[in-house]
């Protein structure tokens, strides 16, 4: 395996963006349009990364967790950036076609197994390395997504909540 | 989705020795896509965008100022001057949507305003951190 302390998914920024690309090309079909395969790819590319870097010891799996949300909030600010206007006036629907639709192509269980499965087929594209990095990452950033998803469960989230309502700083 | 067919474009893209926008030229006006140098530009764009994004919420984080904070001043910039009814209904469908549970009624959703849309948003944050969170702990069947 190649030294994990340097390793690096991409070469450059440049590298990313064309892999995203054409990872769109492929996701984009009749019913997934450019802009829903965009944020499958970004999706998936951002978590085989974050997997990476669990793995090389660059982040926790806290951090981890918390850039992945930051990551998708990021998606959701420009997909509605971008729709938000025109599915508000014509009352929830852009083009005839309702938001849950137009969200369930990268968002929800489908989107989550797919951009799973982007991410072994990058990894195995990139090197050994980087697929057993992100097979491994993944696994971990699973393990602690688990310990959060039982205390979410256990009403310890609620007080929280509450908490973090009364405390959000709202300008 | 097929693991195989995307190993197979990935690797017949390496050996094509075409730039990547040729590469995705060429996959898009074959799938059919009506302007496909407009679907590259807005490729470009997007990712752009996200990037922006994400970096904007890290500095706000930084700063002591909430994501939820950040995504607040998003929909309320978007929906500036709308139905406020409306606005109910699509944030209702997309906290539905990412909670992955069946829509209730969207004529029952209440409108967004100055007394609700803290509700709205904190609801739809949590509704995308459910989301990652129940991401990363599925496994692959």
């Amino acid at each position: 395996m190649d030294n994990v302390d340097s390793f690096k998914m991409f070469n450059s920024d440049e590298e990313r963006i064309e892999i995203k690309k054409l990872l769109s090309s492929y996701l984009y079909n009749e019913d997934t349009n450019i802009e829903s395969a965009a944020m499958l790819s970004d999706k998936a590319v951002f978590e085989a990364e974050t997997a990476c870097d669990v793995e090389t010891g660059k982040c926790t799996e806290q951090d981890a967790v918390e850039n992945l949300i930051d990551r998708q909030t990021a998606r959701v600010s420009v997909w509605f950036s971008e729709n938000g206007k025109e599915i508000v006036e014509r009352a929830f629907e852009a083009a005839g076609i309702g938001v849950g639709i137009l969200l369930s192509r990268w968002v929800g269980p489908n989107a989550i197994l797919i951009s799973r499965k982007i991410g072994q087929v990058l990894g195995r594209t990139v090197s050994k390395t980087a697929e057993i990095l992100i097979d491994k990452g993944i696994r971990k950033i699973g393990q602690f997504g688990k310990k959060l998803w039982n205390w979410t469960k256990e009403k310890v989230a609620r007080p929280l909540y509450e908490k973090m309502k009364k405390t959000c700083n709202f300008s | 989705m097929d693991k195989e067919v995307l190993e197979n474009m990935l690797k017949e893209y390496k050996e094509s020795g075409l730039s990547a926008d040729e590469f995705v030229l060429k996959v898009l006006k074959d799938k059919g896509s009506e302007n496909p140098e407009e679907d590259i530009e807005k490729l470009n764009r997007i990712f752009k965008e996200i990037d922006k994004s994400y970096l904007e919420i890290k500095e706000c984080k930084e700063n002591g100022v909430s994501r939820e904070n950040y995504l607040k001043k998003v929909i309320d910039r978007v929906t500036s001057g709308l139905n406020p009814k409306n606005i109910g209904k699509v944030l209702s469908d997309m906290i539905f949507s990412f909670r992955n549970v069946p829509h209730k009624n969207e004529e029952t959703a209440i409108p967004y305003n100055d007394d609700t849309d803290v509700d709205y948003v904190m609801e739809l944050s949590d509704a995308i951190k459910e989301e990652v969170i129940t991401g990363i702990s599925t496994e692959e069947e």
